[in-house]
């Protein structure tokens, strides 16, 4: 008789563990359905970076001179070029702090002169398919005979602080 | 004679026994029913969404302008949470922020690179409650605004 007993609390317990274990799964998918449909983000960087494209070509072509001084293949001082790369952001009233944190800027002109550099590893742009990498867009522009390309980036995404 | 439940145990007995998962039961559901009502207005969502939009507008903004723009999916959901109108939106002009608050003890927050202040901004309720307009101005970078108000 005991023996029996015994078996039959076996048998509970393991009637405790399945439904702990049915509860779970309905709590993960409803936790999982919820977060899909729910939380998707709105994809911003693409947008931005184009933003970021146009406002540097608006200002290239309204300091044209300002172009050719800041050719980054005349400074090989790591320091000075930071100092310049400041300026620039104050003559296109950029916030410098901003751009360094969250986009890429590169402006090249056909002669493979480096005229701009801020950021990364530019060649993720040309890695698709993986969202974790940041937005590009490059656009080019005619001034003096030379032409100029220039690629914007964006890896901004919101933040849901506590506050 | 073996009468049905003669010798068992009684209903008592057996709501007893299962009292322990019952309790169990409601909890997990009241849980998740929390969980997902908290979800189903989209806050966090629509914070992001207002963000970047607003981020949008400033990045592609030029000082002196002005602008007004219906907000009332925002309105509608703050006041559902017990959040002020003039709390939703902020500006943090020294660090370029936009932040979004659409419930309580969280909010959402985007910057924007465009070096200029965002001043005088403010919500107005509609009294039809149908077009509740964010104004804002748009300033040169530290340039002081008399009348600048939140």
């Amino acid at each position: 008789m005991t023996f029996f007993r015994k078996m039959n609390k076996r048998g509970n317990n393991i009637h405790v563990f399945a439904f702990l274990f049915l509860l779970l799964m309905i709590g993960i998918g409803i936790v999982a359905g919820v977060s899909i449909f729910f939380g998707r983000q709105t994809d911003y960087r693409g947008i931005e970076a184009a933003i970021l494209n146009f406002r540097i070509r608006e200002c290239i072509e309204q300091n044209k001179g300002y172009l050719v001084s800041l050719n980054q293949a005349q400074e090989k001082d790591e320091a000075k070029w930071e100092i310049k790369r400041m300026e620039f952001y104050d003559k296109c009233g950029l916030n410098g702090e901003v751009l360094e944190r969250n986009n890429w800027a590169r402006i090249v002109n056909n002669k493979d002169e480096l005229i701009f550099y801020s950021g990364g590893d530019f060649a993720q742009c040309e890695i698709k398919g993986n969202i974790n990498y940041p937005k590009c867009v490059t656009e080019s522009l005619k001034l003096d005979g030379l032409n100029y390309e220039i690629t914007t980036t964006s890896k901004q995404n919101s933040r849901r602080i506590i506050g | 004679m073996n009468k049905r439940g003669e010798g068992g145990e009684g209903f008592g007995d057996i709501l007893l026994q299962y009292i322990g998962y019952i309790v169990f039961v409601i909890l997990f559901f009241a849980i998740m029913f929390y969980f997902v009502s908290a979800q189903k207005n989209g806050a966090a969502s629509w914070e992001d969404f207002y963000a970047k939009e607003l981020a949008r507008i400033i990045d592609s903004s030029n000082a002196g302008e002005t602008f007004e723009i219906n907000v009332n999916k925002a309105t509608k959901i703050a006041s559902k949470q017990g959040i002020l109108a003039s709390e939703i939106f902020d500006f943090d002009n020294e660090r370029n922020e936009v932040s979004v608050r659409l419930s309580r003890g969280r909010k959402t927050v985007f910057s924007y690179f465009n070096e200029v202040d965002v001043v005088a901004w403010r919500v107005r309720l509609a009294e039809d409650g149908k077009n509740n307009i964010l104004h804002f101005e748009i300033a040169k970078a530290d340039e002081v605004v008399e009348g600048d108000a939140k």
